[in-house]
């Protein structure tokens, strides 16, 4: 199992170098990690795999991996907003549709919650959180909450 | 016959009848005489213009040598009547309430005791003139002492539109009320120094033409340096969906002008936000002080330096960064170096200023919801080191763009954009905001008209500086440090503890808390807010990085309810919302709400903090 999903990380990082992270496969947290230019810690929890990347600023991105080697949740939080284009890879049309959908600014933080992709944008200049996952992308049993 | 040409020798037997006095006298038998005057009897004034409705006094004058009464009539017609007018024993002429025909009666005054010809004068009723009415603008406004404000005058229905202004009565005031100028500048205000007693004072423009017209407007005067505060819900308005309605929005009035000098534009409607740094302004508002005449900020290359302002909500603002002064109440920020939102040069966005914020470009005032924002958080500048070069992130807020190709770029902590409050040459070490309490139904708009009926008044106030004057004492007051993020170092409710952070904000419009699976209440179904069943009480303890604590008390109730009982309030101190979906939250993200019936200090990181405790990065306190 381990080893089936190392081939299959060799093959799409050969096919799909640069973008990725939410719902693109395991091997593409490197490439976040190319572009966020950060440290890596790696976490095995029960369920799942988390990839937390630090960057020198202090930003903290985590990409919660499941056991079938897909990112199906990413947060962050720090002093930047991190490349939501990186980090949410071919969901991020979804956030553009969603958040250019708001109508003035009236001070508060941004919730999505659809059926297919779940976001959420607040804090304040200089700290900001957020988080992101894809419903049909959470491992069985696994609460969404993990992703925070 | 003209009382002139009356002898000199008959001024002694003179008799001014006024009040249908009866005068007796008997000068003339004991005068010579062959002097004895003929008999005569004359009204003052002999003619008279008066618009119907209006009155005119009559003053007979009788020259006699005996005892006389006076009979008033008008056309013959004793005392008048409704029609013509009447008058009545004091020769008060009142005119009828609209124009006879013709349009010209005689006012007769006659001796009963002699018959001498009677004396008359002439009165034409003329239809009332379009009323002669004046208005002035602003209207019950505040400024702080030592400032000026610049009042216009509206006169309509008279050719002659001049007025002259008074202060509390004073024709052009006076030192203690403020002065105001009749000669050069009309209207222009100057306010006292020193804070009179009591501080409102009323601003009167009447009516050159016509002197009994006039109007008035209250100016409290606040301390030099405070600012005033409104809640409502900016320019956008109430919309009437809570969806995209700004409620609690907090505002305020700055002026942006041309380094050193008095070119200056007053920007109304500017956000006050503690949740961000530095001052930023739609380049569509900037008309008298147009960005195009402000100085750049450049990088080494002497490339203009942008910047991709990202807010939470996932919106941006792009635009340059500008060097300008900023004041704000009555002080001034020299050459703080602000943020234009809204570039005529480089009009396309860095593209990764859109990756990193992909929602809507807050490039204009329906989109940010005001003229501006005025950033007066906990540090200086809005980036700080991270910025300033030795590190490259993908998340930059600064660029260049040479050849019209974006870049993020290093830009100096001093070149970045700044809370102007550090760059006052005093009271340059936070602010403190002061709000009342509301109902907790809610409040309209506020300013509201004040107990005392002199006028509206501002919600509150932003007083500059911490401990620096006395009405900025930190007081009684817990101080929060801050901790490196801007937080407070944690915050426990129900008895567990958070702490990925928790901070007090002006610029949220809602106590954004945890969310509702946490608090076990609902999301309302229709708007992004909290809809418990009942009122639910909030009590947090707070925790600064100092190692103080205090406990925070709110309430949160059903949002839908709040908008359906009264759907055109703007303020509500127990409005919450989610700060995400599910259980997964941690955050306390405390917006306006909080601030309603508290004194609030933010304390700029790195600046002198009254009682000498530590907070290097700033603080809240309360």
């Amino acid at each position: 199992m381990r080893i089936l999903g190392g081939v299959l990380l060799i093959l799409i990082v050969g096919a799909a170098p640069g973008w990725a992270a939410l719902g693109e496969p395991e091997s593409s947290v490197s490439a976040d990690l190319q572009v966020l230019r950060g440290q890596i810690r790696e976490e095995v929890h029960p369920g799942y795999r988390l990839h937390q990347i630090t960057d020198a600023s202090g930003s903290v991105v985590r990409e919660y991996v499941s056991p079938a080697g897909k990112v199906f949740g990413v947060s962050w939080q720090g002093p930047f907003v991190p490349n939501m284009q990186q980090l949410l890879g071919s969901y991020f049309p979804n956030l553009q549709q969603y958040a250019k959908a708001q109508t003035g600014r009236h001070g508060g933080p941004l919730i999505i919650q659809k059926d297919n992709f779940v976001f959420t944008s607040g804090g304040h200049m200089r700290w900001y959180h957020g988080r992101a996952y894809v419903p049909s992308l959470l491992p069985t049993n696994l609460s969404p909450e993990v992703v925070q | 016959m003209r009382l002139k040409n009356i002898s000199a020798a008959t001024l002694a037997c003179l008799l001014v009848v006024i009040a249908g006095g009866m005068f007796l006298t008997n000068c003339g038998s004991g005068g010579t005489g062959n002097d004895i005057p003929l008999p005569v009897v004359t009204l003052s004034p002999a003619t008279a213009s008066v618009q119907a409705g209006a009155m005119v006094q009559f003053t007979a004058t009788v020259v006699s040598s005996t005892s006389t009464t006076i009979t008033w009539s008008v056309n013959e017609i004793a005392g008048g009547n409704s029609t013509l007018g009447t008058v009545n024993s004091s020769g008060l002429y009142a005119a009828p309430a609209s124009v006879p025909n013709p349009a010209t009666v005689t006012v007769t005054a006659t001796s009963s005791a002699e018959s001498f010809p009677s004396g008359s004068a002439i009165v034409t009723i003329t239809a009332p003139a379009a009323n002669a009415t004046v208005s002035v603008a602003p209207t019950d406004s505040s400024t702080p002492t030592g400032t000026m404000v610049q009042y216009a005058a509206t006169v309509t229905g008279t050719t002659n539109t001049a007025v002259t202004w008074s202060v509390n009565g004073v024709t052009g005031g006076n030192s203690t009320v403020g002065t105001i100028n009749n000669a050069s500048t009309p209207g222009l205000y100057v306010a006292p120094t020193a804070m009179p007693s009591p501080p409102t004072v009323v601003v009167t423009a009447t009516s050159q033409a016509d002197s009994t017209q006039s109007a008035s407007t209250t100016l409290t005067l606040t301390a030099s340096n405070s600012a005033p505060l409104f809640v409502n819900f900016g320019p956008n308005g109430n919309t009437g969906n809570p969806n995209t309605t700004h409620y609690n929005g907090l505002f305020t009035t700055v002026s942006v002008c041309l380094p050193g000098t008095e070119q200056c534009q007053i920007i109304p409607d500017v956000l006050v936000d503690t949740g961000s740094v530095g001052l930023r302004v739609l380049n569509s508002v900037l008309t008298t002080v147009p960005s195009t005449e402000l100085s750049t900020v450049t990088d080494t290359a002497g490339n203009q330096v942008e910047e991709c302002t990202q807010f939470p909500d996932t919106s941006y603002a792009w635009g340059p960064v500008l060097i300008a002064d900023v004041v704000i109440g009555g002080e001034t920020a020299s050459s703080v170096p602000i943020q234009v939102i809204g570039d005529t040069t480089y009009t396309v966005p860095a593209t990764s200023c859109l990756s990193l914020s992909p929602g809507p470009s807050d490039d204009t005032v329906a989109a940010l919801g005001a003229n501006g924002i005025l950033g007066v958080g906990t540090s200086i500048q809005d980036c700080g080191l991270n910025c300033a070069g030795g590190q490259t992130f993908s998340a930059y807020p600064y660029y260049v763009c040479p050849k019209d190709v974006c870049t993020a770029a290093a830009v100096p902590v001093i070149k970045q954009v700044s809370n102007p409050v550090a760059y006052f040459a005093k009271d340059n070490n936070g602010v403190e905001i002061i709000l009342p309490s509301i109902p907790s139904a809610g409040a309209p708009l506020l300013p509201y008209t004040n107990e005392g009926g002199t006028g509206l008044v501002p919600a509150g106030q932003l007083i500059l500086g911490v401990g620096t004057e006395s009405n900025n004492a930190l007081g009684s007051a817990t101080l929060y440090a801050a901790d490196t993020n801007g937080n407070f170092a944690q915050v426990v409710y129900n008895g567990n503890t958070y702490t990925s952070g928790g901070f007090v904000d002006t610029g949220l419009n809602a106590l954004y808390v945890l969310d509702a699976l946490t608090l076990g209440i609902q999301d309302c179904t229709d708007n992004p807010y909290y809809c418990p069943s009942a009122t639910f009480p909030l009590s947090l303890t707070a925790y600064g990085a100092n190692g103080t604590s205090g406990n925070v008390t709110l309430s949160i109730a059903n949002a839908d309810t709040l908008f359906g009982t009264n759907s055109g309030y703007s303020a509500f101190d127990n409005l919450g919302g989610a700060t995400g979906t599910g259980s997964s939250t941690d955050y306390f993200d405390l917006g306006l709400p909080f601030f309603f019936g508290r004194s609030v200090f933010v304390g700029i990181a790195g600046t002198t903090i009254p009682n000498n405790v530590s907070a290097p990065n700033g603080y809240f306190a309360f």
